[in-house]
Parts: structure tokens; C-alpha cells; sequence
């Protein structure tokens, strides 16, 4: 009997047409999902993903507010990408090296002037879909040594912090979220692909924007790119879209909607949220720890108007359900 | 101190596709008996603290919160030092001094003549007492199976323990009675396994709640019901646990086997019986 299950390399799909990867796609999306999604343990074995999608249009260089700093939205977007970042790297670290638990990608839309999104590694990096942890862990941008003090139970100690740079600041041009969206669907289905023989945790895009998408004719192209990639899955359950709006008035910010009353009267807030995919049952009490409230409610990740308090929250929230399989 | 007797025990790492992961669990088979789990997920050098403490368990036995914390105080010096030195030389001193290093223990001190042995339990991993004739499971240090679908107290060199991670007690063993200490997968085998066949109002409320709660131990839980062999712990589980100790080959081919079936999670494991 033949095993119609091939687990493929890292990469070695990277020359293959985008029709034969359609058939691949389509033996890996007859798997079904089991029926406790959301719980595989991610190893080296079997990774995730994290795919950030960053909105660079020209609005991003209004100002707003970060740890009491007045930054553009853009420069605060990448220092907390750029953070999250490093975040990743830290839990991926252990004591002999660092375990790649995870794939990353960064892509950006707007930024340079061009109808389409682009892959936004630099450096050694430039060009890469997906990067390794311990790929991120050595190439960056730049990297600043900071010397800190720590009081360890009343003694102090010194060490040397390392802060690393991946993405840049950059606010131009217009809003191609449909393209990044695309380029992000067209990058999941080769990882599903690729990952298609083990037990492993979807697979979570983070799309951050403060704008609409200038780049279709009308909202539903918006939501079949969406869908595109909502309707990717592993055997552990369906790739989550988080919708991330980011703004300088954050008086109706909403989080985490669990109902669609939830939503102000906006019609872009009620886009955002058809865009987005509901929560795994596994995050409910951080989140409702987040919003105060029931959490047996289902969540939608999304946030309208938020702040970047709250963009980091949920972030946060977002990549500790990949982290929190990813213990061992 | 009395010798331990009738006491043997085994630790095996965890292996992926590109090879062995260093075992962050740690045990001793000297008086007081512990077994130590290293949480990798935070912290550094977890598999080293997990070591440390139980190389320098106090010879008398820890019989308060305070205790447990005055023992620390006492210790973690020299571990941050030495330890502080090896990640500033790796690049990871900021983390190591930010995370610490965290690790569960359990331990038993043996008692002179017919005394009580006397127990301590911090965070996940577990000591069973099992009565062989009554079969019943007569102490777990961990109270509920969904304990295990909740974060871990950990014990840091870098801070003081939490009192509502610590527990301790004494019990007497009787003449029927056997006792395993285990790290955290191991042990959620033990206690889902036990609770399968356990026909109580208590174990199938536990049972009910964990189905409900979607995690993965619950996954691990519809894999153990219907396996062939699913009520019969004392007849075949525990026996088998306890013959598998005999070397770590035979260790290494049980846990083998139960994580094929999907009965155990991917981890370090660790196993202590005496009876």
C-alpha cells in the first residue's frame, strides 16, 4: 500500500510549481482536524509558524504613544515586533543552544512603491519566506549592548542585555493588505505542505494595520484572501488570522469581540471582524483574564482602535498559545 | 540516617528526529529520595538546578514552608555564580539572571526504626502510595488529574517559593503498600491510568472535567480509554511500571511503547519505586 503522507525538507518545495503544490495541498488538507484541536506539543520535530504581517503605508507616520515615548505608529510597530521577536528567540532558548520550535515570517505591505507585498528580511536574511529561531537569533539588522544591574535577593548583579533590530520603521505609499494577505496564504500552503506528516500546532498570522486595504475593488476580495487563509489547516486544527487595527485614538478600542454587538457602529470594525478567526478554547482565560470577563464566551481575534498597550497584549495573548505548546 | 532498601529508579531524556535532548530531570536513590524536573520552557540550566537540588537536600526533612524557603536562601548562591559565569560566556546572562532556572521536586526522607516517612511536593511532579491487596491508590501528592492542564509551581533560585506550591506531610507504609515518585508525564500516565479503572464518584468527576476541557492531556486521556488493557492498573500497569525499572533499556522500551500509543506526553521521564 502506498503512504500518501511525504514529509518534505524545509525549502524543498521552494522550485516547485505553484499547480503541483495545489495537489500536495490537497492530500495534506484531507486530513482532517482531530477532534481536540490546538493541542499538538510543538517540537523540533514538529514546529509552528508565526507570519507577521506589518502595514508600512504612509499613514503609519502619525504619532502615538508607547511606554510614555511619542513615537510614529510605525516605529512603534517594529520596536514591538521587533520585540516580540526576541521574545520568541528567549523562549526558544535553553542552556546548550536554541531549540527551532518555530518558523517565522515577516512581510510587509505599503512601504515601497509597489501594488504588492514583499518579504521584509534584511540582511543575510533578505529574500527568505520562512526563518528559523536560531536563524532569527543570528541575523538581525543591527544589535545595541545595554550594561543592567539586577537586585537578586538583595545582591546585585551585572550583565549585558542584547537588543536586536529584524524590521525597520517605514510608512509609504499605500495599503496592499489583500497582496500581503495572498503572499501569506501562497507561503502557509508550502509550510502545510512541508509539515503535513507530523502532529503540529497551526500555524498563527498577525495582521497589524491602521488603515483599509487599498488595493481591491470591494470588501469581499478582502475576506476570500482571509478566508484563503483561514481555511488552511494542520491535523491540529485550522491557521489562525488575528486582525490587529492600530490607532491614535484609542477612546472605542475593542478587543477579543466575543459577540458582534461588541463592535462599534463601523463598518471597517465589522470587516475586521468577518476577516478574523475565532479563538481556540485553550486561550479563553487569558483573554477574558485580559477583558474581565466570562471565559467561557468565544473570542474573535481581532482588536479595532487599539492602543499599543493593547496591540502587545494581544501579541502576547497570540503567540503564548504556540509558546505554551512548547514546553519541552 | 537509615538506608534506603528495596528502592530502584530510572531517567530517560527526550528524543526527536534530531537526536537526544539533554534530560532536564534529575533523581537520587540516597536518603531522603527525591526526584527533580527542570522546566526547560523558562529559564536556564533548568536540567543543572534540577540536579543541584537534589544534591543538596538537608538531612533532616523540610517539614515547613519555611523550611523549604530557609533552604533555598541557603543554597542558591553558589549555583547563580557559577551558573552566571557559563551564560555571560554564552551570550545568555540577561536571561539567566531574568528567568532563573525553575524545577519541581518531590522527596522522601526515610525514617529510623518505625517512624513516619516524611514527604515534601513542590509543583507537578508526584509521589503515589498504592496499597497492592486493598488496590486502591491510598496518597497522591497531587490532588486532581486537571492540575496538569494548569501551569506548574516551580521552585527558582532567584525568588522565594509560593506557600500554595508547597506541600509536605508524613505517612506510615504498611506491609501492602509500594511508592513511586515520577516527573510530571510520567506521573499523569499513572494518575489518568488509575483513575480509568478507579470506579469513585471522585475519580469520575475528575475524569468528566478533563474530557471537558479540551487540553491535551485530554487527548491522552480518550487514547488510554479505549486501549485494550484500560482497567486493569494493578494487574498490568503496575507491575509493568515496576519491572521496567530494572534497567534503563527496559525503561527506555516501555516509554517507548506508551508514546507510540499516545499515553505519554513528549518529556523527560523519571520513575522511583520502594516498597
Amino acid at each position: 500500500m502506498m503512504n500518501d503522507i511525504t514529509h518534505y525538507q524545509p525549502g524543498q518545495l521552494a522550485n516547485i510549481p505553484h499547480v503541483e503544490i495545489k495537489k500536495l495541498l490537497d492530500v495534506a488538507l484531507a486530513k482532517p482536524i482531530k477532534s481536540n484541536p490546538y493541542t499538538a506539543q510543538i517540537t523540533r520535530a514538529n514546529p509552528s509558524a508565526f507570519i507577521f504581517l506589518v502595514d508600512q503605508s504612509g499613514s503609519m507616520d502619525a504619532e502615538i504613544n508607547y511606554i510614555g515615548n511619542t513615537l510614529t505608529k510605525a516605529e512603534a510597530v517594529a520596536q514591538i515586533v521587533n520585540e516580540q521577536l526576541d521574545a520568541m528567540i528567549s523562549r526558544c532558548q535553553r542552556s546548550d543552544g536554541i531549540r527551532d520550535y518555530f518558523d517565522v515570517s515577516l512581510i510587509g505591505y505599503g512601504g515601497v512603491r509597489s501594488k504588492n507585498a514583499s518579504l521584509l528580511w534584511e540582511g543575510s536574511l533578505k529574500g527568505r519566506e520562512f526563518v528559523k529561531i536560531s536563524e532569527l537569533a543570528t541575523s538581525f539588522i543591527k544589535e545595541i549592548e545595554i550594561e543592567e544591574e539586577k537586585i537578586i535577593r538583595g545582591q546585585t548583579k551585572k550583565t549585558v542585555r542584547k537588543i536586536k533590530t529584524w524590521l525597520n520603521p517605514v510608512a509609504n505609499y499605500k495599503t496592499p493588505m489583500k497582496s500581503a494577505l495572498e503572499l501569506a496564504a501562497n507561503l502557509l500552503e508550502r509550510w502545510i505542505v512541508e509539515h503535513n506528516a507530523g502532529d503540529c500546532f497551526p500555524p498563527i498570522v498577525f495582521n497589524i494595520t491602521d488603515g483599509v486595504a487599498t488595493d481591491i475593488e470591494n470588501d469581499d476580495e478582502l475576506l476570500q484572501s482571509a478566508e484563503r487563509i483561514k481555511q488552511l489547516h494542520t491535523n491540529d486544527g485550522n491557521v489562525l488570522l488575528i486582525n490587529i487595527h492600530i490607532s491614535e485614538n484609542c477612546a472605542t478600542s475593542i478587543l477579543f469581540p466575543s459577540k458582534r454587538k461588541e463592535l462599534p457602529d463601523d463598518y471597517y470594525a465589522e470587516l475586521l471582524y468577518n476577516m478574523s478567526s475565532e479563538m481556540p478554547k485553550t486561550v479563553n482565560r487569558e483573554i477574558a483574564d485580559l477583558k474581565n470577563c466570562d471565559p467561557q464566551a468565544t473570542f474573535i481575534g481581532m482588536a479595532v482602535n487599539a492602543d499599543t498597550t493593547s496591540l502587545v497584549q494581544m501579541l502576547n495573548i497570540g503567540t503564548s498559545m504556540s509558546m505554551n505548546q512548547a514546553q519541552n | 540516617l537509615e538506608p534506603v532498601r528495596h528502592l530502584k529508579g530510572q531517567s530517560i531524556a527526550k528524543q526527536d528526529n534530531q537526536g537526544i535532548i539533554p534530560n532536564e530531570d534529575h533523581f537520587r536513590l540516597e536518603n531522603p529520595i527525591a526526584v527533580s524536573d527542570g522546566a526547560g520552557g523558562a529559564g536556564l540550566f533548568t536540567a543543572e538546578w534540577a540536579e543541584y537540588l537534589c544534591n543538596h537536600l538537608p538531612a533532616m526533612p523540610i517539614e515547613t514552608f519555611e523550611a523549604l524557603t530557609g533552604w533555598i536562601n541557603s543554597i542558591w548562591e553558589p549555583f547563580c555564580n557559577k551558573y552566571q559565569t557559563v551564560a555571560e560566556e554564552r551570550g545568555i546572562g540577561a536571561k539567566f539572571l531574568s528567568d532563573g532556572s525553575w524545577a519541581t521536586l518531590v522527596s522522601i526522607w526515610f525514617p529510623k526504626g518505625n517512624q513516619s516517612y516524611k514527604w515534601l511536593a513542590y509543583g507537578d511532579s508526584a509521589i503515589f502510595v498504592f496499597d497492592l491487596e486493598e488496590k486502591s491508590l491510598d496518597f497522591c501528592s497531587v490532588k486532581d488529574i486537571n492540575l496538569y492542564t494548569e501551569s506548574p509551581y516551580l521552585i527558582n533560585w532567584k525568588e522565594d517559593p509560593s506557600p500554595v506550591g508547597f506541600s509536605n506531610g508524613e505517612f506510615i507504609l504498611k506491609k501492602n503498600q509500594i511508592v513511586l515518585l515520577a516527573s510530571d508525564a510520567m506521573s499523569q500516565y499513572i494518575l489518568l491510568k488509575y483513575l480509568i479503572g478507579e470506579n469513585s464518584e471522585s475519580a469520575k468527576s475528575q475524569l468528566s472535567m478533563l474530557e471537558a476541557s479540551g487540553s491535551r492531556l485530554s487527548v491522552q486521556l480518550a487514547k488510554m480509554k479505549i486501549a485494550s488493557d484500560a482497567c486493569d492498573f494493578f494487574s498490568i500497569t503496575l507491575p509493568e511500571l515496576i519491572e521496567s525499572l530494572n534497567s534503563v533499556e527496559c525503561f527506555q522500551r516501555l516509554t517507548d511503547k506508551l508514546k507510540q500509543k499516545g499515553f505519554l506526553a513528549f518529556d523527560d521521564y523519571t520513575l522511583l519505586f520502594f516498597n
